[in-house]
């Protein structure tokens, strides 16, 4: 296995192989993760969740249907843990932090302005209609395309185009008001 | 040119990475969980469940630290660290520092793309022939102020930053070090990169407290700790210091320590 093959061939090596799902977890594990801190706003349950999600993948792959879509398949198990751990508890919004391979190379004023980005971004999507807010996170935060967006979402391209974009005027609206409050 | 909303938030995006112990020790998980379900699902004498509950107790344990390098201003300069060594040392292995927000206008390096690295920096640089495949070159910089020049490479859950200094520019900073150097106790292995003498460290500042002052400032407390996945090796060549710092990743498994990092040292040409 290498780490040029698709997924769907690791994929199906990975039923036996841990190599190729080790593949799979580097290939993938930014998005998931980022995807996670995005809705849940702190960094010690993003790695909890991204945990669960990557270990209920590897239980889960055999079920996989190779379509090309595993980056879907596999954002939509970490979006099904996300909605049970916001079911079994409150919301907490706190960036601890934002770690951690850059902030060992960049200046610390920069890592704080980072923080607080990130912070008033999440701060800014939980105040926008829910499905806009969690289409603008697939899009941006999962980098996945609109087609697998609508996979996940069950609805259609058309639609998810439509959330997004709305989504995203939602944002600069917010943005100009703060702009001019300040 | 301003950059567009849906631009902002992927280059916000592009900024989040695990934590590099974090996403090793995952890998490791579920490199265990893989071969602990083939051993379930042949033998029947475990359950997955049982595996499950060990792996999230482990999991639960995870220690998450984040590292700084730089955390001072530059107060020392180089013509005593080439007598004293090659790593600035702290006066202690614990501090508090109070800096400004927007304080890194002297330690901003300029993004300059590989091929056009040696027509910007003064010197004749070396480049490495021995990279390992996972890692990617993610960017190339050069710091005006210190003549300095960096290689950066990233893997999944690990880094690689190479950074080359003439001697003459190091009382300007030494390599990429805003002052803080490594604590006062940090143990200094001393190597021998090919002909050349070298000096090898592990550890790095930990954050302990981090907080935003009413004033704007930023307050940070932090840790020396030689337990972090962070190897820094130095050497002098001729008339240039050269640094290989290898971040994250864990023995054993396509590890970077000192051996490696020597193998890096002896191909750069």
């Amino acid at each position: 296995m290498t780490e040029t093959q698709s997924d769907d061939l690791l994929v199906e090596a990975a039923l036996n192989d841990p190599d190729a799902f080790a593949i799979l977890y580097r290939r993938y594990l930014q998005r998931v993760y980022s995807y996670l801190l995005s809705k849940v706003g702190n960094k010690q349950d993003a790695q909890n969740l991204t945990t669960q999600t990557f270990m209920a993948a590897l239980d889960g792959i055999a079920s996989y249907q190779p379509q090309g879509n595993f980056g879907a398949w596999l954002i939509g198990i970490a979006r099904h843990k996300v909605a049970d751990h916001f079911r079994k508890q409150r919301r907490i919004i706190s960036i601890d932090d934002v770690p951690t391979l850059r902030e060992m190379t960049m200046p610390l004023d920069e890592i704080v302005n980072q923080q607080l980005q990130l912070e008033a971004v999440i701060d800014l999507l939980n105040k926008i209609n829910s499905d806009r807010a969690e289409a603008i996170q697939l899009r941006f935060f999962a980098n996945l395309k609109m087609q697998e967006i609508a996979l996940i979402m069950q609805k259609s391209e058309d639609a998810v185009k439509m959330l997004v974009s709305r989504g995203l005027d939602d944002l600069r609206q917010m943005l100009n008001l703060m702009e001019k409050t300040s | 040119m301003t950059n567009t909303l849906p631009e902002q938030l992927t280059q916000l995006q592009e900024t989040i990475q695990a934590d590099a112990q974090f996403a090793d020790q995952l890998e490791e998980q579920l490199r265990m969980h893989h071969a602990n379900r083939q051993e379930v699902n042949n033998s029947e004498m475990v359950t997955i469940d049982a595996q499950f509950n060990r792996i999230a107790s482990m999991v639960a344990t995870l220690v998450i630290m984040i590292l700084v390098l730089a955390m001072l201003p530059p107060v020392q300069t180089l013509a005593m660290n080439i007598l004293n060594g090659l790593f600035n040392r702290a006066d202690t292995n614990e501090m508090t520092v109070t800096r400004p927000q927007t304080d890194s206008a002297s330690r901003e390096s300029e993004d300059i793309p590989i091929e056009q690295l040696a027509s910007v920096a003064n010197f004749d640089l070396q480049f490495p022939n021995a990279i390992p495949s996972i890692y990617t070159l993610r960017d190339s910089g050069y710091f005006e102020d210190r003549n300095t020049v960096t290689l950066s490479y990233d893997a999944p859950g690990r880094g690689l930053i190479i950074t080359q200094q003439p001697l003459a520019s190091v009382d300007y900073g030494l390599l990429t070090d805003g002052g803080s150097g490594i604590g006062v106790d940090a143990p200094i292995t001393p190597v021998m990169v090919g002909d050349f003498a070298g000096e090898y460290v592990i550890g790095a500042w930990i954050v302990e407290d981090q907080q935003i002052n009413e004033d704007g400032t930023v307050t940070t407390q932090v840790i020396w700790n030689e337990t972090v996945s962070m190897r820094t090796l130095r050497w002098i060549e001729g008339d240039v210091i050269f640094e290989i710092r290898a971040m994250g990743g864990s023995e054993g498994h396509r590890y970077i320590g000192l051996e490696e990092m020597i193998e890096i040292a002896l191909s750069m040409e």
